[in-house]
């Protein structure tokens, strides 16, 4: 037998149009010429796709739910297969959810759809949707395991090397099978037959098991005379419920009725081998792997071998190894063949195409085929540069019968046709006409070279009208030549073809025309009119004209009409009248866009073309193509023009590289069986999905977070006839709104998704284009980012309308406060007035209690009585002081607290404070000084009860507050940048916590109540001391560490510090001095006030004058025309007021305006107003509500001065 | 309620002087707050706060303390360009317990 090599990966290239139907159908068959038929086997690569190349040898094969293949290896493990990826299910040390062993035996799918593996040393049990494996323990007893089979759910038999045993999967409890004749056989296969029956095969023969007893027995079986006991390894069922028994002495059959094991005629056929597996295909034949024989097919009905297949070292498309362990046929019509080197593919659906292969060794497989025809007795030409060859029968070994001349090339396919009697005329390229003569086997002349002059005939074709008269194309004319009389006319077509157009291939239409392949056009002459078309590609109207002008092939239709291959695409043009009209198929319109090489429209509404690789149906009624690769590289030589030729019985010769291809167009047939599609991987950001317990083929949905959005699918259809010729289409619903075709591109990916719910969904069609509509889907999710989320937005609401609330409330809260505040405002000046009245009340008691406890003390006591009255008077001073506290608090609170400033001599006043003090700090132990800053003036400004007072607070408040250590008194001048002096009193006690410095200034505040309770206060001397410093113009601050002491800083203004002297001795004077006769200038707006002022001052103060003015203005013109002794001067008016009054009169020229004394009344006393009224150039201020004393006082003093 | 001891002590006890004095006021202070309302209305900041200020002095001598501490607070408010509505209720709150 003779094969050639070829490669055995099928064909790559392809694109399928959308809009098509594209169907692969493989070559089937190879018929090498003068051999048997035989197939090709593909070797199923591992290395496919990147995986690893895994010689293994093969112990059993598996189909399963999802057509996926599984194959147990001797040393590998298990592998899953589905037509492009391999999983590995093996042994792993480290994982107890692992393989038990590489080395298995036997595989089963349950009805629960586990794998189960029957191991060198266990039973394994594969969850294909997690990819874990269960590993069952086995009894002690049992030897090895060699098969399994269900018996019913959760029940499983395991063939063992003792014979048999059941197992519970979900107890994994063993039950071990007796044999009726307690003999222990080993076990190798289980047959479950279609009513139930179970049977297994044997070393020792047939095993016959019965379920309700769980016992077993034991047929022997024989061959031969002498009768020699078999070993039974595999069973089979057919259709036809016959059983077939694969035993080491080849195929038997089984009769259950008289169980009875019958030989076959196999064994005449092939010879005395052992069966090792049997598998019954689509077409009812049996297959029948031989341990070491290779594969045999066999027909069981007319028990006839079909085919054997052994291997051949130098065929790499046939059997890699005869050694065949394992046999499947799939729902597509694929055999698979396990073997002991690797796994085989076959195909045993009939083939469409036929290939017919010249043997490599003929001359014909030198050189590419250019034409072939068949003659009148069913002989076959062919022919290619190097002859002519011909061959009996299609299938015959071809031999040469012509050689070329050395200077002529191969002829070509138009240069010959056959005449109405199906002889093969041939034009010489030397000029001549010859006739093939296949009894003779030679070509005769037909007509001589010399009718034309030697001229070379390019095209021949006779005429369907007038069979007698035959039409040649010479240069740029055509001949009609009419044979019975030499009679020949000459249109000479040279005025109307283009530059370097020539007439060459002719069709005659059968409708009184005659079609002429013009080379750069085609041209077409009206018998009847002699009228000449010519017709080339137009640019401007490329719908209007030949596709190309490149003409390549033409084919008539039944119609008359002509189909013209181009190299730029199709164009079927039909004359109409006069002109021609066109309907061109681009090669954008091709579904693959190659150069249609042939052309064949012979086919009634159907259209044949011959491309690259593939050959392509065009139904011209609907548009729709569909594409024929018929694989193998079969087509790969064809890009000859006019490949395309009829045989007498309609069917179609294709010439290619290396032989010929037949097919009936008539018969070409699909495939209906569809893929399944499978989703065998998701991808999340280039990174398989995590957090699933399944695979991906059965992950039902998944949620990612925002930013994950980038995901890929992988899928597959699952097998087919030629999977890799599978086609796709994908739709994410959520994202895509219609279904996205991907020929055989199997991923889909999809980045940036936005978040929502989505759906993706896929389906496959089969290469013959039908499509599965059973679609593979996977929900999904995509969350949100946080922002964007429900319960965020919710959130953000609530947030929102707390906020608004909030604001709300704060301005409710603050209307609240502000009503509050003044509330209690009003509220302490209740309380202050209360206070006041109250400790006016108390103290006029206290002060009588006092002078009551002196008087007594003075009185003869006994030193009882004097302990008494002493506790009286402590206790009365004590209470004097703290209601003189509360009434000086209640004063400062309620605004009656006035201030009486005068010189003072701060050396002095200081000095007894220190005496009033030093007892008392003497009594604690406490070292106790007062530092006078020698830069102090003596005199200064100032109120020296309320000064007294401050300086009182804090010292009692250190010596109180000091157990030990030292309180100082530190009074220092001015600072250069500072017009206040300063009084810093320190002391080593007990301190005060930072966080209270705050709030030790409020009224009735101690921070250790504890303590101050020990020591007595009201809470109130701090306050005082504050409110006195503040109502002056000063300030108090308090630094403290606790345990260390505390500094107190009092800052008081100094004002006129160095007149204080001076103005002493004059108010020392001016009290002594009655105030007459003054003249006094009023100046207010309020009548109330002026008449006030005026009562008031008539009533003190004997003989005065008093003029009124209504404003500063009117004050101001009238101390330019009256002189008076003292201005009193509101300063808030209307007009003008006081400040700017005072001033203009101290602009005014001459002594007495920088003298006149004016004396401000202002509402307010507090230092910044009455640092204003001096700045104005007023000598003084006095506040209302007057106090008359204060108000003569101050009259006294400036009238006094100024004079 | 009112206070006239200290009117009566700046003027001696002067009961024909107290006598004018309240006989003045008892149309002067509707007249003033009249025109210190008219004046917040109005926006006129300045011309309310020397009618508040009239206010607090005359209510003060008069020992109208409450009356004269909204009189005070409305003047410190109408210094700094305040629309003191609720100061002008208290202050017409507490004037109308004025009883001279």
């Amino acid at each position: 037998m003779v094969f050639f090599p070829s490669n055995m990966l099928f064909v790559k290239r392809l694109s399928f149009c959308l809009l098509r139907i594209s169907v692969l159908i493989l070559v089937g068959t190879i018929h090498v010429f003068g051999q048997h038929s035989t197939r090709i086997f593909e070797q199923i690569d591992n290395n496919r796709e990147g995986k690893i190349h895994i010689p293994s040898s093969i112990m059993d094969l598996l189909i399963d739910h999802l057509d996926r293949l599984w194959y147990a290896t001797q040393g590998q493990g298990v592998i899953c297969y589905d037509g492009y990826n391999y999983t590995f299910y093996q042994y792993d040390m480290s994982d107890t959810n692992s393989l038990s062993y590489n080395r298995v035996f036997k595989i089963m799918e349950d009805s629960e759809e586990r794998i189960w593996a029957s191991t060198s040393v266990g039973l394994d049990q594969i969850d294909v949707r997690t990819g874990k494996v269960k590993r069952f323990a086995l009894p002690k007893s049992m030897t090895s395991i060699h098969a399994t089979l269900e018996l019913e759910p959760h029940t499983y038999l395991v063939g063992s090397g003792n014979g048999v045993w059941e197992l519970n999967d979900l107890t994994g409890a063993w039950t071990h099978w007796k044999s009726a004749d307690l003999q222990e056989t080993p076990v190798i296969n289980f047959l479950k037959d279609v009513r139930g029956q179970i049977w297994a095969s044997s070393p020792k023969g047939f095993i016959q098991l019965y379920t309700t007893q769980k016992t077993y027995q034991v047929i022997a079986a024989t061959f031969g005379k002498p009768a020699l006991p078999l070993g039974i390894n595999c069973l089979l069922q057919d259709e036809h419920e016959q059983i077939w028994v694969g035993s080491s002495a080849g195929l038997l059959r089984f009769y259950p009725e008289t169980q009875q094991l019958v030989t076959t005629n196999l064994v005449d056929s092939l010879g005395i081998y052992p069966v090792r597996s049997l598998a019954q295909d689509n077409e009812g034949t049996i297959w029948i792997g031989y341990s070491n024989h290779g594969l045999a097919r066999w027909n069981p009905n007319r028990s006839t071998v079909l085919e054997h297949h052994i291997f051949d070292a130098n065929r790499k498309d046939g059997i890699i190894s005869n050694k065949i362990s394992g046999l499947r046929n799939d729902r597509f019509g694929n055999l698979w063949v396990g073997t002991g080197i690797g796994l085989n593919k076959i195909n045993t659906r009939p083939p469409s195409f036929e290939y017919f292969r010249f043997a490599p060794s003929s001359a014909t497989a030198r050189c590419r085929m250019l034409w072939s025809m068949e003659d009148e007795q069913g002989g076959i030409l062919l022919n290619n540069i190097t002859g002519i060859y011909y061959a009996p029968k299609l299938g015959d070994e071809p031999t040469r019968i012509y050689y070329p001349p050395s200077k002529s090339l191969s002829a070509l396919r138009h240069r010959i046709c056959p005449n109405a009697q199906g002889q093969v005329l041939f034009c010489w390229n030397e000029g001549g006409i010859g006739v093939w003569k296949p009894n003779q086997r030679h070509f005769k002349p037909f007509l001589p070279d010399t009718i034309f002059a030697k001229k070379p005939i390019k095209g021949l074709c006779f005429d369907r009208q007038q069979p007698n008269i035959l039409w040649m194309s010479i240069g740029t004319s055509i001949v009609s030549y009419q044979l019975d009389n030499d009679h020949r006319i000459w249109y000479d077509l040279s005025q109307q073809l283009p530059k370097n157009c020539k007439a060459e291939q002719l069709i005659d239409d059968g409708k009184g025309g005659i079609w002429i392949d013009c080379i750069l056009g085609v041209g077409y002459l009206d018998k009847k009119t002699n009228r000449f078309l010519f017709a080339q590609h137009d640019d401007k109207k490329p719908q209007q004209s030949l596709a190309s002008d490149d003409l390549v092939d033409m084919s008539i239709a039944p119609d008359g009409s002509v189909w013209a291959a181009t190299t730029g695409g199709v164009s079927h043009i039909s004359v109409v009248d006069t002109h021609f009209v066109f309907q061109n198929y681009g090669l954008k319109d091709m579904p693959n866009p190659n150069i249609v090489a042939t052309i064949d429209a012979g086919t009634e509404g159907k259209v044949w073309m011959g491309c690259m690789e593939e050959i392509t149906l065009l139904d011209p009624a609907t548009g729709q193509m569909t594409v024929f690769n018929i694989g193998n590289r079969v087509l790969s030589g064809m890009t000859f023009r006019k490949a395309f030729t009829r045989t007498r019985s309609g069917m179609v010769l294709v010439s290619v590289e290396d032989g010929l291809v037949r097919f009936d167009p008539n018969h070409v047939s699909l495939d209906y069986k569809v893929p399944r599609v499978l989703i065998t991987q998701i991808l999340v950001n280039n990174k398989p999905l995590q957090g699933i317990t399944t695979r991906p083929e059965f992950v039902e949905n998944f949620t990612l977070t925002s930013d994950n959005n980038g995901i890929i699918f992988e899928f597959v259809g699952v097998h087919t006839e030629a999977p890799l010729f599978n086609q796709y289409a994908y739709q994410l619903e959520g994202y895509d709104t219609n279904w996205i075709y991907t020929k055989d591109l199997r991923r889909a990916a999809y980045t940036n998704l936005p978040p929502g719910n989505y759906r993706f969904k896929v389906k496959a069609a089969n290469p013959n284009g039908i499509w599965n509509e059973q679609v593979a889907a996977v929900k999904f999710v995509i969350m949100p980012p946080y922002w964007q989320r429900q319960w965020f937005r919710f959130l953000m609401l609530i947030v929102l309308s707390v906020v608004v609330y909030a604001i709300f409330f704060n301005q409710e809260q603050k209307r609240k406060l502000a009503q509050e505040k003044v509330l209690a405002e009003q509220s302490a000046r209740y309380k202050s007035q209360f206070l006041a009245n109250m400790s006016h009340e108390i103290r006029t008691p206290m002060n009588a209690v006092l002078g009551m406890s002196h008087l007594l003390e003075d009185t003869s006591l006994d030193t009882q009585q004097t302990k008494y009255v002493g506790s009286i008077k402590h206790s009365a001073e004590d209470l004097l002081r703290i209601i003189n506290d509360i009434l000086d608090y209640s004063k400062i609170e309620s605004g009656q607290f006035t201030f009486q400033r005068k010189p003072v001599h701060l050396k002095e006043l200081l000095g007894h404070v220190e005496q009033s003090f030093a007892y008392r700090a003497m009594d604690k132990s406490l070292a106790f000084s007062v530092v006078i800053d020698p830069e102090l003036p003596e005199m200064i400004w100032t109120d020296p009860v309320r000064l007294s007072q401050i300086l009182s607070n804090l010292i009692s408040n250190a010596i109180k507050f000091t157990e030990k250590g030292s309180v100082t008194v530190e009074v220092q001048a001015p600072k250069p940048t500072s017009s206040h002096f300063q009084i810093a009193v320190q002391d080593t006690g007990i301190g005060i916590p930072t966080e209270n410095l705050d709030s030790i200034f409020e009224s009735f505040n101690q921070v250790d109540e504890a303590y101050a309770t020990s020591l007595g206060g009201t809470g109130l001397g701090l306050a005082i001391a504050r409110q006195l410093a503040d109502q002056q113009g000063g300030s108090i601050q308090v630094s403290s560490t606790v345990g260390v002491g505390t500094v107190f800083t009092v800052l008081l203004p100094l004002i006129e510090v160095e007149k204080a002297a001076q103005l002493m001795d004059a108010m020392q004077h001016v009290a002594q001095s009655p105030l007459s006769g003054i003249k006094i200038l009023l100046v207010e707006d309020v009548y109330f006030n002026q008449l006030l002022a005026t009562e008031m001052l008539k009533k003190h103060i004997d003989a005065v004058h008093i003029d009124m003015a209504e404003n500063g203005q009117i004050a101001l013109d009238m101390v330019q025309t009256t002189e008076y002794d003292l201005v009193l001067m509101d300063v808030k008016m209307p007009v003008m007021d006081g400040y700017t009054a005072a001033r203009l009169i101290r602009t005014l020229p001459g002594a007495y305006y920088a003298q006149l004394p004016i004396l401000a009344l202002t509402a307010n006393a507090i230092p910044e107003q009455v640092q204003l009224c001096l700045e104005a150039g007023m000598n003084d201020c006095v506040t209302k509500p007057l106090e008359i004393e204060v108000l003569l006082d101050k009259i006294r003093l400036l009238t006094n001065k100024n004079k | 309620m009112i206070d006239l001891e200290h009117l009566k002590r700046l003027v001696g006890n002067d009961e024909t002087v107290i006598a004018k004095l309240l006989a003045h006021l008892r149309t002067e202070l509707p007249r003033l707050m009249h025109e210190l309302e008219i004046q917040l209305d109005a926006g006129a900041f300045q011309a309310a706060n020397i009618t508040a200020h009239t206010l607090k002095t005359q209510l003060s001598y008069i020992g109208a303390t409450d009356a004269a501490h909204w009189a005070a607070q409305l003047e410190r408010e109408t210094e700094e360009n305040k629309v003191a509505e609720f100061s002008l209720m208290q202050l017409k709150a507490f004037v109308g317990q004025v009883e001279i």
